[in-house]
């Protein structure tokens, strides 16, 4: 039988010398959701950029309908009916939904917008395909699952038919990913196409058809869901078992470390984005700050790294009010903060590993005399350290960009953990980092717990959020609306429904539905 | 990985010298148009700045400037503040200089070393200015410091016109360097003076300031990534003042230490252009100061090339401009030789793949 795509012997080599993809094959049946599985780093994005014309193959053959064909970018791979939902939206805030929708090929009536035909068939997709969104509203004031919506109907209105999606469901909750596979089931049942790039094993048994699996650059095989376990995908994902359980030390609450009071946040756009919360937490514990990405977590983290000081109401760190005091002097706290921007924030991408291993030290005499950099001493610390994380590099003195995404935020990791912290702000400490690298950091997070440390964990991945906390504070709307001690007995579809408001406890810890 | 760093810093030389020759070629054939009898006009342009130690000596001294102004750039763009206040603090440093030497005595050697202290100081401050107004108010650097060129050049001719000048002497210029005051010639044959040494001096100080010391860590940090050096703790605001200080310092120093040791009398009535010049070099030696004198003298050998062939030929130095504006749009555009780059890595990677197929 023929395929509708079929991509022959792909390999893409990347300008850094990283291989990517390496004489993969891969197709795609009219009207199935296939699923491309694999780890960060597998090349799985890779791959499907290359199908919409975003990468350039190095070697290998593209065919559609058998015919071959040469897609050097996203117009090309649109005329083909290939679009693509990326995992960062590309969305222009400022305007509506509408107008991000028809955005470069609006609809005009003599020289003016036809804006009630865009609107009219805005509304036509929507509602063929069960998505709930307001053509008017503008983008900026929507949620995250909304501006999902959105992109996937740019692609519907460009004329797709077939949709690869990446990591659609990372920033959703479990309520809202149900509800987005029911609308891919619609699509089905319309003979679109769609291409889902996933790491979530559990997605792909809930809803494709057939799955390719890649791994390290190279297809381990195309399987048909219905005939293989989930652990048999895991183990060709990773290429050995893995154990899920971590286990947690009961350790009991002692120290008040951290103390926040009525915490008041308002952005550069005057809006309240943290609006009056307050919180202990301990040492040895992991605190969890859970939510949809938006809901005022990130805000509260920068103000405890000392990053935004612009807020009012008090936090306390070990006894002392940090609001005045510059970031060096909250790090000399012993607080540490592991940015989710690993790239922009985490690191310097231009200078060397050494150079992005001592940002803190040089405040300290024991590494700078006179000015002078001690670069022998930290040399000497720094391999020992990155042998302790197992990063994988040459040799110090070469780009951190060279290195993988996971070596990269080893280094982060092993940096901000180096000196055992009071305080660890871990803030999507694995987010795009491989199974291996992952397994690692927990287990350095743990370590610390168990040193009597506290770690405050701000993660979208609830897999994590359910292996590593000890307690879970959930934010909604930048409020608190909910503090779970209990996690063992916490399902995730409870979690979800505080995620998203539509359940919430009191002040006396009662729930309210 | 090596062999890809490798790889990078074969093509980088590479991709400078063939810019280089490609800009010759382009002169060339300029020349030939221009020239009556280009072939001797090409041969004087490339040999005579070797024919001579006269000429050998015009090379170091036409890169005197450089040194001091590529390197302030240098410094500056580290931390990624494009500042042109070099150029107009050149000039003042070399008025003032020679105005220092020319009024306090002071025992030979001593004396120009303090007067290149005092202008070293006298840049610091009159370029804590713009740094500050960029740092707090956020006033674009690059802006106001040409705005400040102006107000220094004027303020510089007011003063050289109305205050120092020499009456009894031909020209608008100011009295005399007494010899006290001179930086000592090293060949009195072919003029060239201490002034390189302490060029090559602040080159290779900066190169221990920015990669040896924390002062010079937190210069690359801010400059490569500021958020970064900000989430690390390190007072960005601070340092991209005193990085900026520290440029304004080493070029006001810099037109003191070429005045002293290569000319006899103040006279200059216009901007010099060393300044502007600087980023020139700073672009050549991508940044790095240890390859600044490199950079220098290169273009010293230009410069000489053309003033010899300006003065031997029918083909006047303009033309080295022409040279010049080519060879760095030449080595800046990066996609230069690109293709070819691809080709080697994918080649070097294809290679390391086999065996584990």
């Amino acid at each position: 039988m023929s395929y509708f795509v079929e991509m022959k012997d792909i390999t893409k080599v990347y300008d850094n010398g990283i291989i990517a993809n390496q004489a993969v094959n891969f197709s795609l049946k009219e009207g199935e959701i296939h699923a491309i599985a694999g780890e960060n780093g597998a090349g799985k994005s890779t791959i499907m950029k290359i199908l919409y014309g975003l990468e350039k193959p190095t070697s290998g053959e593209i065919f559609i309908r058998g015919q071959k064909v040469n897609i050097t970018s996203p117009i090309d791979a649109l005329r083909y009916n290939i679009g693509m939902v990326h995992q960062h939206f590309m969305l222009v805030d400022n305007l509506t939904i509408c107008e991000n929708i028809f955005l470069g090929m609006e609809i005009t009536k003599g020289l003016v917008l036809d804006r009630n035909r865009m609107n009219e068939l805005t509304l036509e997709y929507a509602k063929k395909y069960d998505i709930d969104v307001e053509p008017n509203e503008v983008c900026r004031n929507i949620s995250v699952s909304v501006k999902q919506k959105v992109e996937i109907l740019k692609v519907l209105v460009r004329g797709a038919r077939i949709i690869i999606l990446d990591e659609p469901t990372a920033v959703l909750t479990p309520q809202e990913t149900d509800k987005f596979f029911q609308q891919l089931q619609l699509l089905k049942k319309d003979n679109y196409t769609i291409v889902i790039i996933t790491h979530k094993l559990n997605e792909i048994k809930a809803i494709c058809d057939r799955v390719t699996i890649l791994r390290h650059g190279k297809n381990c095989g195309v399987y048909q869901v219905k005939t293989i376990s989930l652990n048999d995908i895991s183990r060709l994902m990773i290429g050995f078992d893995i154990n899920h359980n971590k286990g947690k030390a009961s350790v009991k609450r002692k120290r008040k470390i951290l103390s926040v009071n009525t915490l008041e946040i308002v952005n550069n756009r005057g809006e309240k984005v943290v609006d009056n919360i307050s919180f202990d937490a301990f040492e040895g514990e992991i605190l969890c700050f859970a939510g949809v990405e938006g809901n005022g977590q990130n805000e509260t983290i920068q103000c405890l790294a000392g990053l935004n000081q612009n807020y009012r109401g008090q936090i306390i760190i070990n006894k002392q009010n940090i609001s005045k005091m510059s970031i060096a002097k909250i790090r000399s706290l012993g607080v540490s903060y592991i940015s989710e921007d690993r790239m922009m924030q985490g690191v310097n991408q231009e200078d060397s590993i050494m150079d992005n291993l001592i940002n803190y030290k040089l405040n300290k005499k024991e590494y700078v005399k006179a000015g002078f950099i001690n670069y022998r001493k930290l040399k000497a610390e720094a391999v020992d350290l990155l042998k302790n994380y197992d990063v994988k590099y040459d040799n110090l003195k070469q780009p951190i960009k060279m290195l993988s995404g996971g070596n990269i935020q080893k280094i982060v990791i092993a940096r901000e953990l180096e000196n055992e912290p009071l305080v660890i702000i871990a803030n999507q400490p694995t987010r795009g980092v491989d199974v291996g690298a992952i397994e690692l950091i927990h287990q350095k997070l743990i370590n610390l717990r168990d040193k009597h440390k506290l770690i405050i964990l701000v993660s979208a991945d609830l897999n994590e959020v359910f292996n590593l906390a000890d307690r879970i504070i959930v934010f909604y709307n930048g409020k608190i609306t909910a503090e779970i001690t209990d996690v063992n007995n916490l399902t995730e579809e409870e979690l979800g429904l505080y995620m998203l408001g539509l359940k919430k406890q009191n002040k006396n810890g009662h729930i309210n539905e | 990985m090596n062999k890809v760093k490798k790889n990078d810093l074969i093509f980088e030389i590479l991709r400078t010298f063939s810019a280089i020759i490609i800009s010759f070629i382009i002169a060339f054939i300029i020349i030939l148009f221009t020239s009556k009898e280009p072939f001797s006009t090409i041969k004087i342009f490339i040999t005579a700045p070797f024919a001579s130690s006269y000429a050998l000596g015009k090379i170091l001294t036409e890169a005197v400037p450089l040194l001091f102004t590529g390197t302030a750039v240098c410094i500056m763009i580290k931390a990624g503040q494009f500042n042109m206040i070099g150029e107009g603090l050149f000039y003042i440093g070399g008025l003032i200089g020679a105005v220092i030497v020319i009024n306090i005595s002071l025992p030979p050697i001593i004396l120009p070393l303090c007067a290149l202290l005092l202008t070293f100081c006298l840049g610091g401050i009159v370029g804590y200015v713009p740094a500050k107004m960029k740092a707090t108010l956020s006033i674009n650097e690059f802006v106001s410091s040409l705005m400040f060129n102006f107000i220094i050049y004027w303020l510089g001719l007011y003063l050289l016109g109305n205050v120092f000048i020499d009456p009894n002497y031909s020209d608008i210029a100011t009295h005399q360097i007494p010899a006290a005051g001179k930086l000592f010639f090293l060949s009195y044959d072919n003029q060239v003076s201490s002034s390189v040494l302490i060029g090559l001096l602040f080159s290779l100080l900066a190169w221990v300031f920015l990669y040896k010391t924390k002062w010079g860590y937190y210069i690359r940090m801010t400059g490569n990534n500021e958020r970064f050096a900000h989430y690390s703790g390190i007072k960005t605001k601070r340092t991209i003042v005193y990085a900026q200080v520290i440029g304004a310092a080493i070029c006001c120093l810099g037109g003191a230490a070429y005045v002293l040791g290569n000319m006899y009398r103040f006279n200059w009535k216009q901007l010099p252009n060393y300044g502007f010049d600087g980023f020139i070099i700073a672009i050549i030696a991508h940044n790095n100061p240890l390859l600044i004198p490199i950079a220098a003298l290169f273009m010293g050998y230009l410069r000489s090339g053309a003033a010899e062939m300006a003065r031997l030929t029918d083909v006047t130095n303009e033309v080295v401009f022409i040279i010049q504006a080519i060879m760095i749009i030449l080595i800046a555009a990066r996609a230069f030789l690109y293709q070819l780059k691809q080709k080697r890595i994918r080649a070097m990677v294809e290679m390391e793949i086999k065996p584990y197929d």
